[in-house]
């Protein structure tokens, strides 16, 4: 029997109320972050408080770039975001690789010891961490944001469930040809791992941009610290004078639009590298 | 020849006695680190004073920051052993997680002999908060006493007259509640609670921190505030926010619409939360002391912040520091020019004799002066201690005070958790 194409118009209906509402819920606080960076503060107090500004004034940029060192922390939040980025998806991809297509002594242990790690709450091993980074001396410098953090267990993971779809015989092919190992995997699994590297791309650029506690513990001095530290501290910059309301919405639009950009233009591969990733086993 | 080497010799001679000379003068960087930019601006203000009257001899660097979350990086670097800075300011509400284990003395100096007789100077209320094991670790920096804020015209638009206690109080609020007016708010925060308990007379923690708030007297004093709380949210006269709600534009928002006349709450609300969030309400806004209870008992005001300056203990500059400090809080000048510099009220008695504190006649409160309605309970300020186990009384008081506001939990009930919960705490670390 053939399922009827027409959808019931209620469920429809209903589907649209949720949808619709979901979106709502999801913008709205971004427009008003948005509406709210062109704003004077007694006008992003008004009611109701959606509604657009009066004026469209970029005063509240122009004074987060003149009294802040903005362009300091973005510069660091990219750098160290970036810079992580690309080693995590270079580790990870090696790793992941070398899980699924190389069988040596203890593989399993250590892949069950790896998984196991992700069960470890992060909160447990920051003091730890930060322990170990001040005694090699690592406290406010870039290694220490960096480099702790381009083996994540979850992307070896995300990367070894991408390598198991590599055709043994196309490595073999490759050996056949000549190739080194690590040819191998430069000109041969890379290009077919692309999806899931560019979902651990998404996620671990969003992890560093987004991270708060680790560079508050890390970074000293205004210039080093990174968007979400700096932008954290600029009303107790300001005490005693009045709450930079719009200077704060103008450093939090600017903040989220490398996160918006990267999201829109890699998402299907985001999620189809996620959903890709989880059912391979 | 030989006259030229005896040139070259005075002159080598010459020079390195410039250059010792110029050694003379040590180098000092002096750090602090605080939550709050006007310590910093303040602090920046009295170091240079400071350091060209008392010491010119010392050629000083002063590297004073605010740091995001300073507590915490401070913590971090004391449990890695990074260093601290010379002098730390410590929030009151956060003071409590420095004496879990005694970090507080083995980090930073015990002040109390440097305080000496200038403890008798200072409102007591603004010592015991830092109070650890007998010691003092930390100089307060402003007196944080509480007071009514309102606003005239809504009193007068529902017939309203500033009460003066809070049997005047929960009246007058009754009936401006009938014509959609409540007189102030309250709110689930547990040191909004603390703060009616304390001019009540209660104590949670007594001065050696043992918990005493389930003592008789104690449980009877936080029954008294929560039926005075029953009777006022029942009534209208009372409004309630929940602590996420009370430092957002809601307040501010009902003030402006005349739905909430005013607030009582401690001297920093009007500086720090009415003004920079309603500015056109210039001129609209009194001051007038808090409510007192019917029956005398109790005291004239209440307390609620505070900022302890510290002096970390492995500091090579501790004396240096404490120097500052004391130049700074704990001088009559220093207190009277705090105010005038970054508003934080005088915690010296004797500074509410200067003109340029009980004098000056704030615009934003229509030229009223201000500083007399502090100066008449400066000596009222409750005195009250910390302890580890502030924060689980905190949580326990927080957690529940909103199932209290909306009547699914009873005062005792409430009273009899906290109480539990915080000495099921206290006997399981013990």
């Amino acid at each position: 029997m053939r399922r009827s194409s027409h959808a019931n118009p209620l469920a429809v209906f209903l589907l649209h109320v949720v949808v619709i509402s979901g979106a709502l819920i999801t913008v709205l606080p971004l427009l008003w972050m948005a509406y709210s960076s062109f704003k004077t503060t007694a006008e992003i107090f008004r009611y109701p408080p959606w509604l657009p500004p009066e004026t469209w004034s970029f005063h509240n940029y122009a004074s987060l770039l003149e009294g802040y060192t903005y362009d300091s922390w973005y510069g660091n939040s990219l750098l160290f975001a970036g810079a992580q980025t690309l080693l995590t998806l270079f580790f990870c991809s090696l790793a992941g690789f070398a899980f699924a297509k190389y069988t040596f002594k203890g593989k399993n242990i250590l892949f069950g010891l790896l998984i196991s790690s992700t069960l470890i709450p992060f909160q447990l091993m920051l003091i730890p961490l930060f322990i170990e980074m001040s005694q090699i001396g690592w406290v406010n410098t870039p290694y220490a944001m960096v480099l702790p953090w381009v083996a994540p267990a979850f992307g070896i993971f995300l990367m070894r469930q991408f390598a198991l779809a590599v055709p043994t015989e196309l490595l073999e092919a490759a050996r056949l040809d000549g190739a080194s190992e690590f040819r191998s995997y430069l000109q041969v699994v890379l290009p077919i791992l692309r999806p899931g590297l560019a979902a651990l791309g998404i996620w671990t650029f969003l992890s560093s941009w987004n991270s708060y506690i680790w560079p508050l513990m890390i970074l000293r001095g205004d210039v080093n610290l990174t968007l979400p530290v700096g932008v954290a501290g600029m009303e107790a910059q300001a005490a005693g004078s009045a709450t930079p309301f719009g200077e704060i919405m103008a450093a939090a639009t600017l903040m989220s639009v490398p996160v918006i950009v990267v999201f829109v233009f890699v998402q299907r591969y985001f999620i189809a590298g996620l959903t890709a990733g989880a059912v391979k086993f | 020849m030989l006259r030229i080497s005896k040139t070259l010799f005075a002159l080598l001679i010459a020079l390195m006695l410039m250059a010792g000379m110029v050694n003379a003068q040590e180098d000092v960087t002096l750090t602090l680190w605080t939550h709050d930019g006007l310590y910093v601006e303040f602090f920046s203000a009295r170091a240079e004073e400071w350091a060209a009257e008392y010491h010119p001899d010392i050629n000083f660097t002063f590297d004073f920051q605010v740091v995001t979350d300073v507590d915490t990086v401070v913590l971090s670097n004391l449990a890695a052993g990074e260093p601290l800075p010379d002098i730390l300011g410590i929030e009151q509400g956060q003071f409590p997680r420095y004496m879990r284990d005694g970090i507080i003395d083995q980090a930073f100096v015990n002040l109390t002999d440097l305080i000496g007789d200038k403890y008798d100077e200072i409102a007591e209320g603004r010592w015991t908060l830092y109070n650890y094991e007998g010691g003092i670790y930390g100089v307060d920096s402003g007196l944080s006493t509480v007071a009514y804020f309102y606003q005239p015209a809504v009193l007068e638009s529902v017939g309203a007259e500033v009460p003066t206690t809070w049997s005047e109080f929960l009246e007058t609020g009754a009936a401006a509640a009938e014509q959609g007016t409540s007189l102030a708010f309250i709110s689930d925060d547990a040191s909004m609670f603390q703060m009616y308990f304390l001019q009540r007379g209660g104590q949670v923690f007594d001065v050696d921190g043992n918990f005493v708030f389930g003592e008789e007297a104690n449980r009877e004093i936080a029954l008294e505030v929560l039926d005075l709380w029953r009777q006022g949210v029942d009534s209208g006269a009372f409004e309630t926010f929940l602590t996420g709600e009370m430092w957002t534009a809601t307040p501010i928002e009902e003030y402006q619409s005349g739905q909430l006349a005013g607030s009582i709450m401690a001297d920093w609300y009007g500086d720090y939360i009415i003004k920079p969030q309603a500015e056109d309400m210039a001129g609209e806004w009194r001051i007038a002391p808090m409510p007192v209870w019917d029956d005398g008992e109790g005291l004239g005001t209440s307390v609620w912040g505070g900022t302890g300056f510290a002096v970390s203990k492995d500091s090579p500059n501790a004396e240096l520091a404490w120097e500052l400090i004391d130049y700074g809080f704990l001088t009559y000048e220093g207190q009277v020019l705090r105010y005038e510099e970054i508003g934080y009220y005088p915690t010296m008695i004797s500074a509410f004799e200067d003109d340029r504190v009980v004098g000056f006649e704030d615009p934003f409160y229509g030229g009223q002066p201000i500083g007399e309605i502090w100066a008449e309970t400066v000596t009222e300020v409750p005195v009250w201690y910390q302890s580890p186990y502030r924060a689980v009384w905190n949580d326990a008081i927080t957690e529940r005070m909103p199932l209290f506001f909306d009547g699914s939990m009873d005062a005792q009930t409430l009273i009899d958790e906290v109480i539990f919960i915080v000495e099921d705490e206290i006997a399981f670390d013990s």
